[in-house]
């Protein structure tokens, strides 16, 4: 079933694009590919949130970037997640679980 | 490490910042490019598919604009912002924004002027090695005044003390040059080898005396200060090893003294000793323990304390007094060791610290001034900032704009105010007494910048902080909705706490200026016993060949005054050894002819050397018998003249036709022929002196023999302007002795002058800091009046239109600033009660609590209040009730 693509919830966006980062180097344009492809199609990024999300993660220095060539030999910058990168998704990861469960908990629940 | 990889990437974009963007023009293009193939794989045609895609790459710019937000720290953004608004609140009212910059300005520029003078004279080590380390032998019963030690003393101390590493001795003087151009006439020293060593300062160029060199016969050679060098050399190095004549005697040049270079009691006199001869001791010969003429300077050893230095010094000299070499002066034996930067800085450190504390309550005046502006002007902006603050606006985001817009107050003041300091700088330095000053550096230097920068964020700071309390505590629903005209309770209590603030701290300082005046005024009208109105003086020493002869230089100096004499327009010509109040006179043991001093050594008087015509020239007033007369000359009996206070203290006032002699030998008896009032000689205020006064030519004669007075001073007195005889005193001397300088040309009016320079400093700034503290005073309570009785327009337009009437009103209105300035005057009385203890020791013949001036003082303050409020009250009440009432 087609679904319409909305964007992610705000303050989210810096979770997924890390995550998306850390399965492997990926450029700017590829990343929204991939986010799009890894949320069956409901996560829709406009690059206007896109690239200064990714500025954000190189500030904060989970990513890095450098500049390679494509498959198809065009020069593009490729971001790639970095140690402290790789802590602070394990860390935004389990927080990320327990809201879930929570809002889970407190929907469910009769109070 | 995150924070470092997060800081890396900052640096980066800090200072890559093209770069970086051109990084991301690459990157934007490239995903436009994806996205167009993407686009095309759908089916869409090529330019369908790149419109669609930059379709979805919309607003690139903004885009880039967002990208980069994420990079310039946010605070920063902020700023730029707030400091365009802040420079657009200030451009709107120009008439506000200046007058709160000038008004900081004059508290910053006062601030930094002063702050110069203390860091360059208080804060500034002397140009010693070590100068904590260095402290002179003194009778420490009196700083301020002058110790000499023979050369005997010198030697014995040097061989006794242990507290000292090294002991030098200095002794004053001048020198004649005459080669190498116009003749001039130096300060200069002779001084030990030892002294450049004690002080810890090399030379320049060439070296300094060798141990070998202050020795008699070995003592040819002579020092040259940088200035001298420069002056009469022209900095040559080739003329070190050259052999110049000083007063006359050739002397080796051996080394040039760095222009910083002081001696220690140079810091006492207006000008600075620029050449220096080996004082030459002959240490096997039996020296005699009397004629005393040197300063000795020491380095105390490694460890020792002022204290044991000074306890040290007192044991060997009462060892001395007890082996009867010091005579029975008791205060010779009070010696101790005083320190280096208390002998130069003695009278100078209270009075700057007193003006720093009075420039920094200017500031504080100043800075409730701008509050005061600020907070009316936050007034009239309440409705905009109550706005900003219902539209989301955090208290913090407010504060901060406010905070932006006094800091450019604040910096445009510390601007203004670095010109105003370099105005004020070189109005106090004229005014200031000369001997500390002019030798250190005193100058708008970068620290005393960085000082002025840090008062401008203070002032921003203090200035700032009332409105920015007051603003971010706006009621939205009074500002927005409330009538116009009523401002909040709590802003008016601020107000009025700042006013009456303001008008303490101006009471304090004025109370001190005005006690202060009354001083300086009572010591103008000290009688300093001579009339040093119309009277020219200068410096002239004989020197050379040509005067070896006896009799050659009384001869002279007879001669260069006869011919004064005859000078159209001089009154009166005479000559002396030391003009009153321009050095320590010293005291000459002397034997009385009264049956109770016979073998005594401790009875002494001043000596002055004089000529006839000195008694009319200076203006002494002659209280019994008579003046020098021309027939009292070389070969005629000897006769004195006396001070008041010496025929009283010796012969009980009777003095005429008694006789006294010099030392206690068997000198020549002297008779005295008549008795002058006494002269003040050393200071303004002293006690009356014991002195005598002895004639130039009878000198020689008076001591058994002994060379004449070579260096004398002359005095012109005229009937017009002094400073006209200037050239004919020079063609005088030149005629008689072509080589001879003529120096030190001042009027007898200037060196009077100059020994009040000290008071006159204190005052006159404390003055102009009283009188700016209480005209900002004054203008923050006729703001505050303006502003209130503007306010209550109004509510007295409805009062008088209810029946009461206009008089009453002005009444109510000027009541209400005449109790805040009240206020500020009895908190400032009690302050002043507490702060004027510190003037104690600048006052002369008046109360540290002058019952007149602390009463006349708030009286005054109180009248200028009532006007303030008056003005501002007599506009309100005239309004005619409609319209106050319609505009309302």
């Amino acid at each position: 079933m087609p679904v319409d693509p909305v964007p992610p919830l705000p303050g989210m966006l810096d979770l997924l694009v890390l995550k998306v980062v850390s399965v492997g180097p990926e450029h700017g344009w590829g990343v929204g590919q991939r986010l799009e492809r890894m949320s069956r199609g409901v996560f829709d990024v406009n690059q206007g949130s896109l690239y200064p999300a990714l500025q954000r993660l190189l500030k904060r220095g989970w990513i890095v970037s450098e500049w390679r060539a494509t498959e198809s030999g065009r020069r593009a910058r490729y971001y790639r997640i970095t140690r402290s990168g790789e802590q602070q998704l394990a860390r935004e990861q389990d927080e990320w679980s327990r809201r879930v469960q929570a809002v889970g908990w407190v929907l469910k629940g009769t109070g | 490490m995150s924070w470092i990889d997060g800081l890396a990437a900052r640096l980066r974009m800090l200072f890559r910042r093209a770069k970086v963007e051109a990084e991301l023009d690459e990157e934007l293009e490239f995903h436009l490019e994806q996205e167009t193939a993407k686009q095309r794989e759908r089916g869409l045609a090529p330019d369908a598919a790149r419109r669609a895609a930059r379709l979805e790459l919309s607003a690139h710019a903004r885009l880039r604009e967002e990208v980069r937000d994420e990079w310039s720290p946010r605070l920063l953004a902020g700023l730029r912002a707030d400091l365009r608004d802040a420079i657009r609140q200030l451009r709107r009212r120009p008439g506000f924004s200046l007058l709160a910059a000038f008004t900081l300005a004059l508290g910053i520029g006062a601030n930094t002027a002063i702050f110069s003078l203390v860091r360059g004279i208080l804060i500034e080590p002397l140009p010693y090695r070590d100068p904590a380390q260095l402290a002179l032998i003194w009778t420490s019963t009196d700083p301020e005044g002058e110790t000499w030690l023979s050369d005997r003393e010198f030697l014995e101390y040097r061989r006794a003390l242990q507290s000292f590493s090294s002991l030098g001795a200095v002794v004053d003087g001048e020198v004649n040059l005459n080669e190498d151009g116009e003749p001039e006439r130096v300060r200069a020293a002779a001084v030990t080898a030892s002294v450049f060593e004690t002080l810890g300062v090399a030379p320049i160029a060439g070296r300094v005396f060798q141990a070998d060199e202050d020795v008699p016969g070995a003592d040819l050679v002579v020092v040259l200060g940088e200035r001298l060098w420069d002056r009469r050399f022209g900095r040559s190095a080739e003329v070190i090893g050259r052999t110049i004549r000083v007063n006359g005697r050739p002397r080796t040049v051996i080394g040039v003294m760095p222009a910083s270079f002081r001696m220690p009691l140079d810091y006492r006199q207006d000008r600075s000793s620029e050449l220096w001869v080996p004082l030459a001791i002959d240490e096997t010969a039996t020296l005699p323990w009397g004629s005393r003429s040197d300063n000795v300077v020491g380095r105390l050893a490694e460890g020792v304390s002022l204290e044991q230095a000074s306890d040290e010094i007192g044991r060997v000299t009462r060892e001395w007094a007890a082996a009867g070499h010091l005579g029975s002066r008791p205060e010779r034996t009070l010696r101790g060791a005083l320190p280096l930067d208390r002998l130069v800085l003695g009278a100078v450190r209270p009075a700057l610290q007193l003006l720093f504390a009075a420039v920094g309550v200017v500031l504080l005046v100043a800075c409730a001034n701008v509050a005061h502006l600020l907070l009316a002007r936050s007034d009239v902006r309440r409705r905009e900032i109550a706005t900003r603050a219902a539209l989301g606006a955090g208290r913090a985001r407010l504060a901060r704009q406010l905070l932006v817009e006094s800091g450019l107050l604040g910096a445009l003041g510390g601007a203004l105010g670095i010109a105003i300091a370099a105005i004020g700088l070189d109005l106090a330095i004229r005014v200031a007494p000369t001997q500390a000053l002019h030798a250190r550096d005193v100058s708008l230097s970068l620290s005393v910048l960085g000082y002025t920068a840090g008062l401008a964020v203070l002032a921003t700071v203090l200035s700032g902080l009332a409105p920015i309390l007051e603003l971010t505590r706006v009621d939205l629903g009074i500002a927005m909705g409330g009538v116009r005209g009523e401002s909040a309770p709590s802003q008016r209590r601020l107000r009025r706490v700042l006013v009456s603030l303001e008008t303490a701290l101006a009471l304090v300082l004025v109370i001190g200026a005005v006690l202060l005046a009354r001083s300086f005024s009572a010591l103008k009208a000290i009688d300093i016993g001579f009339h040093p109105t119309r009277v020219l003086t200068a410096r002239v020493e004989v020197s050379g060949d040509g005067y070896a002869e006896p009799g050659r230089v009384e001869g002279f100096y007879r001669e260069v005054l006869d011919r004064l004499r005859e000078v159209p327009g001089v009154v009166a010509a005479g000559a002396t050894r030391l003009l009153p109040l321009s050095g320590q006179i010293g005291s000459w043991t002397i034997t009385t002819d009264r049956a109770e001093d016979a073998g005594r050594d401790d009875v002494g008087a001043d000596w002055q050397i004089v000529t006839p015509g000195y008694v009319e020239a200076a203006g002494l007033d002659v209280v019994a018998g008579r003046a020098f007369a021309a027939s009292d000359d070389i070969d005629a009996p000897l006769v004195a003249l006396v001070s008041e206070t010496m025929a009283e203290r010796i012969w009980s006032g009777d003095a005429l036709g008694r006789r006294f002699h010099l030392g206690t030998e068997n000198q020549p008896w002297i008779e005295v022929v008549g008795v002058l009032r006494d002269v003040r000689h050393n200071a303004v205020v002293e006690d009356g002196r014991t002195e005598m006064y002895l004639l130039h030519s009878q000198w020689s004669r008076a001591r058994n023999g002994g060379g004449p007075r070579a260096g004398m001073t002359l005095l012109v007195r005229t009937a017009g302007d002094p400073n006209g005889l200037l050239g004919a005193l020079r063609r005088v001397v030149r005629a008689l002795d072509p080589t001879l300088p003529v120096s030190e040309v001042k009027t007898l009016e200037e060196v009077a002058d100059a020994a009040l320079a000290g008071p006159r400093f204190t005052t006159t700034l404390l003055g102009v800091f009283a009188g700016l503290a209480m005209l900002l005073a004054t203008i923050g309570l006729y703001a505050v009046m303006s502003y209130t009785a503007a306010r209550r327009t109004r509510e007295i337009g409805v009062r008088i239109a209810l029946g009461a009437g206009r008089r009453a009103m002005v009444g109510m209105v000027v009541g209400e600033g005449l109790r805040m300035t009240a206020v500020g005057v009895a908190g400032g009385l009690a302050a002043a009660a507490w702060a004027t203890r510190f003037l104690r020791s600048e006052l002369y013949h008046v109360e540290a609590l002058d019952p007149a001036t602390f009463v006349g003082v708030p009286a005054l303050l109180l009248l200028v209040a009532g006007v303030a409020a008056y003005l501002p009250a007599r506009r309100a009440a005239r309004v005619s009730p409609l319209l106050a009432l319609r505009d309302g």
